[in-house]
């Protein structure tokens, strides 16, 4: 019984931080009105933890596009805006993608987010892929890209980097109700596109609102120096979005979430045009997300705040594809990851100088897979395997706690650490080989320790070491069938693959001179490679059982851990206040990554790149820029950069690119925005890339409030 | 976190170990009692935590107040301690009103501190800055940042006018901005622009001057 009532006890002071959250609240809310200067100026505060820090104040390389930014420079996708950004380099194969490279990851070795929530999914393939342009650029209110590693905080997939969208919002008010319209525009010469959106926000009392539709028609691309146009590059696509914002409280707070992407016959222009398909199109492309959170600010000093989120996420993708070797059978293609997600998240409050982040979140996603094969001139429609194992579902739950230590008044450490639980369960099935069920369940633990130590307010030496991690997915884990070089059998033991990264570099924000500059070495292993591998006790696969291989019985391969990588580069990025009205800013990141075993280079590693911009805002309504980006060449190529017809042969040329930008509020409701790109109608394409760059091209960028 | 998973870990604990508890589960009956037992032991642990919870002193310090009452309370004093051009009033007795850009708790917080207060004879209000609206309406406009780089765009119209800015946003001082919020060592201190405040026709006290971290000229 003594030992019941000790447990009973235990237990109870394990939840007395929950208790704290279920009594009342701990602050009183006392007037500080009748405080003087000199008392206020004296008084500690708490701080809401994941409050907005300042980016001198991070131990980490962050860059962020602001909304400033968007509206001045009028991106036509989330993807192209990303490419002046320090360190990121956009691979895009079609017009209707773009994938970002960062410290050399690309694909599903880079976290992206959406308000927090993640896009990643259990069918995000090794290699660029397309699903960043699944995201409303006008929809956008900022971009924060984390240089390196975010495994511990975020977890699978943050390699190279993690991109958080953060979408436009409006809080209500105590104090009236309000509602705008507003209406935006963009027309481009190079593909003749046209984008409109019409957009409502304000609030009713204590609930803000923000919802808008957007419609975009991009025609095919005309590139430069005489190109001409690049056909199957133009697509269509019409979004909507809400959210809704309701104060339940001075700090307490209920926002949802909804939005919805639409592409429409969007080609992969690479593959069409060199023959290989007659047809490869995503019709639709579509991703839809509605979320709830609710978020308990100030709460009190041991629990200070408290962050409950979920979501659910659905993208689709239906195919159609002609392969040139069969021209009369159209591939209908219908692939779908249905991805629920929960997180919880808190902080505390350790005196006055220690800041835990602590929480579980969990995500789950359901995958359907199917493909019919119609027969044009017979008419007949067969069932096929998808691309993925059609009803396999993945899981991960994790518990995380990152510790913000202010060690001095110069010197400020934090130490994460994170537990990942995987499941991943499939059944796959080819007539060669049978049946196979996948069920695995691999778990990681990864830690991270940084500091930052502060000469002054305004410069400041970061350093760290982060471990990162990358859980095989559906697309790692099940795949089975034939491609170009033999046949492929799943592997139900994969397990995460694995980095160790080193950094460290110095920030800087003063008065006229802001910039960051690091050096960056990261360290992988277990890297997941497809390698030869034996079926039944052969090497390849005996269709016949006679034990030789006959002509069409393909060698046996399966992915596997084993590949090991070093990545290391240097970043800068710099910003200078020349006198009131001038501005300039530089960035340069340079990046080399070199395959362990091998001793050749890695894929798609991008070559030195960098922009320089020269801004002038004589008057308040008024400024005008001049930018030019530069991408040095590009030969050492790994052996898939060799075999890859999306690269030529000797690698990727350098270019540079000069442009002009303006922009002024014609009233205070509206403003014009009018850019003119690629000045001397340069031909280039961004290394790795299936179509060329624009050509010269004038975008004009127009917004009006009603 | 370390919390929740041992309180699991102590819920879930059963004399068979962990390989017996399917042999517990399926002989929920026979070992009901235990169950019920263990089911009781949680209940009470929750309302004991509960308790302790909420009796104060057992959060290990007294409570502080938030970030954003202590930015109120500033701005609220700020008022007495800045001095318009007669053209900012329309009338010797028109209110001095505070408007508030994106951040809905500060806004609640002032318009609870200002109530029935006046500063040199004249009553405080407190209003939302509506984006894009044509004229100021305001005397003093605070910019949370949640605005984001808005604020920018927000400094740029109204420039000129004799509108005391206030921000909490890094660099608001260097892009036209007047008064910018800076957290040091969990307290709240400012930094203030006075060649901007004159140049709107504002005048800033010399006590309000000592007291800034960081006076830009």
């Amino acid at each position: 019984m003594s030992i019941r009532i000790a447990r009973c006890l235990l237990l109870a002071v394990l939840l007395v931080p929950c208790g704290s959250l279920l009594g009342k609240d701990s602050q009183q809310d006392r007037d500080l009105s009748t405080m003087s200067l000199e008392e206020l100026l004296n008084t500690t505060v708490v701080t809401a933890a994941r409050h907005v820090q300042k980016n001198i104040d991070s131990p980490r390389f962050i860059s962020v596009i602001t909304a400033e930014d968007i509206l001045q420079k009028n991106y036509r996708t989330v993807p192209e805006a990303l490419n002046e950004m320090v360190g990121v380099l956009v691979q895009e194969t079609n017009y209707g993608g773009g994938s970002p490279i960062i410290r050399g990851m690309v694909g599903n070795q880079i976290l992206i987010l959406i308000d927090g929530i993640r896009m990643n999914n259990a069918i995000y393939r090794l290699g660029p892929n397309q699903y960043l342009n699944t995201i409303d650029m006008n929809q956008v209110e900022r971009i924060e890209v984390i240089h390196g590693t975010g495994s511990v905080l975020y977890g699978s997939d943050a390699f190279g980097g993690v991109i958080n969208i953060i979408t436009k919002s409006r809080a209500g008010s105590t104090t009236g109700s309000s509602m705008e319209a507003r209406a935006f525009g963009r027309f481009a010469s190079a593909d003749r596109s046209g984008v409109g959106r019409f957009e409502v926000s304000g609030n009713v009392g204590k609930l803000g609102l923000i919802g808008g539709v957007s419609l975009k028609n991009f025609g095919n691309l005309r590139a430069g120096n005489g190109t001409g146009l690049q056909n199957e590059t133009g697509y269509l696509e019409g979004d909507g979005d809400l959210k809704l914002s309701y104060g339940l409280s001075d700090r307490q707070s209920l926002v949802l979430g909804l939005q919805r992407v639409d592409q429409k016959d969007v080609p992969r222009t690479d593959v069409v045009n060199s023959g290989q398909y007659l047809k490869y199109e995503w019709d639709p492309e579509r991703r839809d997300l509605a979320s709830l959170q609710y978020e308990f600010k100030n709460i009190g000093s041991f629990v200070n705040s408290l962050m409950v989120g979920v979501s659910y996420q659905d993208q689709l993708e239906e195919g159609k594809r002609i392969v040139g070797s069969a021209p009369s059978v159209q591939r209908l293609m219908h692939d779908e990851a249905q991805s629920k997600g929960v997180v919880v998240q808190l902080s505390s409050l350790l005196g006055e100088r220690q800041v835990l982040t602590y929480g579980l979140d969990y995500y789950g996603d359901r995958i359907i897979s199917r493909r019919v094969d119609v027969d044009s001139i017979t008419g007949q429609q067969s069932a096929k395997a998808g691309t993925f194992a059609d009803g396999s579902t993945s899981r991960s739950v994790a518990s995380f706690l990152q510790d913000e230590i202010r060690v001095s008044g110069s010197l400020s450490a934090n130490l994460g650490v994170r537990y990942s639980q995987f499941h991943l369960k499939a059944a796959v099935t080819d007539p060669g080989i049978g049946a196979i069920e996948i069920n695995s369940s691999p778990s990681a633990v990864t830690a991270s320790a940084r500091g930052l130590y502060k000469f002054n307010p305004n410069l400041g030496l970061f350093f760290g070491v982060g471990q990162g991690f990358r859980a095989p997915n559906v697309d790692d884990s099940t795949i089975l069938g034939s491609f170009a070089g033999g046949f492929e059998i799943p592997n139900p033991n994969l397990q995460p693959e694995k980095s160790r990264n080193y950094e460290f570099g110095i920030k800087t924000q003063g008065k006229r001179f802001s910039g960051t500059a690091a050096y960056f070495m990261s360290d992988f292993d277990s890297l997941i490679q497809r390698q030869p591998e034996t079926f039944q006790g052969r090497p390849f696969l005996d269709l016949n059982k006679n034990g030789v291989q006959d002509k069409g019985e393909a060698n046996i391969f399966q992915r596997q851990n084993g590949g090991q990588a070093l990545i290391q580069g240097i970043e800068i990025d710099t910003r200078v206040q020349l006198l009131q009205d001038w501005s300039l800013s530089a960035d340069v990141a340079w990046i080399r990554g070199k395959d362990e075993i091998t001793h050749n280079p890695l894929n798609r590693i991008p070559p030195i790149k960098g922009t320089f911009a020269v801004k002038w805002a004589p008057v308040k309504n008024f400024w005008i820029e001049y930018y030019n980006l530069v991408a040095s060449r590009q030969d050492r190529l790994g052996l898939g950069d060799l075999a890859d017809p999306r690269i030529p042969a000797g690698g990727s040329p350098g270019f540079a690119v000069f442009n002009i930008r303006s922009g002024w509020n014609w009233n205070r409701q509206g403003s014009v925005t009018i850019a003119l790109e690629n000045l001397t109608n340069k031909r280039y394409r961004f290394h790795g890339s299936g179509i060329d760059a624009p050509g010269t091209n004038l975008v004009i960028g127009y917004q009006k409030a009603f | 976190m370390a919390f929740l998973i041992a309180a699991a870990q102590l819920v879930a604990a059963n004399p068979v170990g962990t390989k017996g508890r399917k042999n517990a589960v399926s002989g929920a009956y026979r070992r009901f009692p235990f169950a019920r037992t263990r089911v009781l032991q949680l209940v009470l642990a929750v309302a004991f935590s509960t308790m302790l919870g909420s009796v104060p002193g057992l959060r290990g310090q007294a409570s502080l107040p938030s970030e954003d009452q202590v930015k109120a309370a500033f701005i609220y004093n700020f008022a007495k301690f800045v001095e318009w051009p007669p053209a900012a009033f329309a009338e010797a007795g028109s209110p001095i009103i505070i408007g508030v850009a994106g951040d809905a708790s500060v806004e609640d917080t002032l318009d609870r501190y200002v109530k029935d207060k006046t500063v040199e004879g004249r009553k405080l209000l407190v209003g939302r800055w509506k984006q894009g609206q044509s004229s100021p309406r305001c005397h003093i406009l605070f910019i949370g940042s949640t605005v984001g780089s808005s604020h920018a765009e927000i400094l740029r119209n109204i420039r000129g006018s004799p509108v005391l800015t206030v921000g909490e946003t890094d660099g608001f001082a260097q892009q036209g901005g007047m008064i910018n919020f800076i957290l040091t060592d969990n307290k709240v201190g400012f930094e203030i622009n006075r060649k901007n405040a004159e140049s709107a026709g504002l005048k800033i006290s010399s006590k309000l001057l000592a007291l800034a971290k960081t006076v830009w000229e």
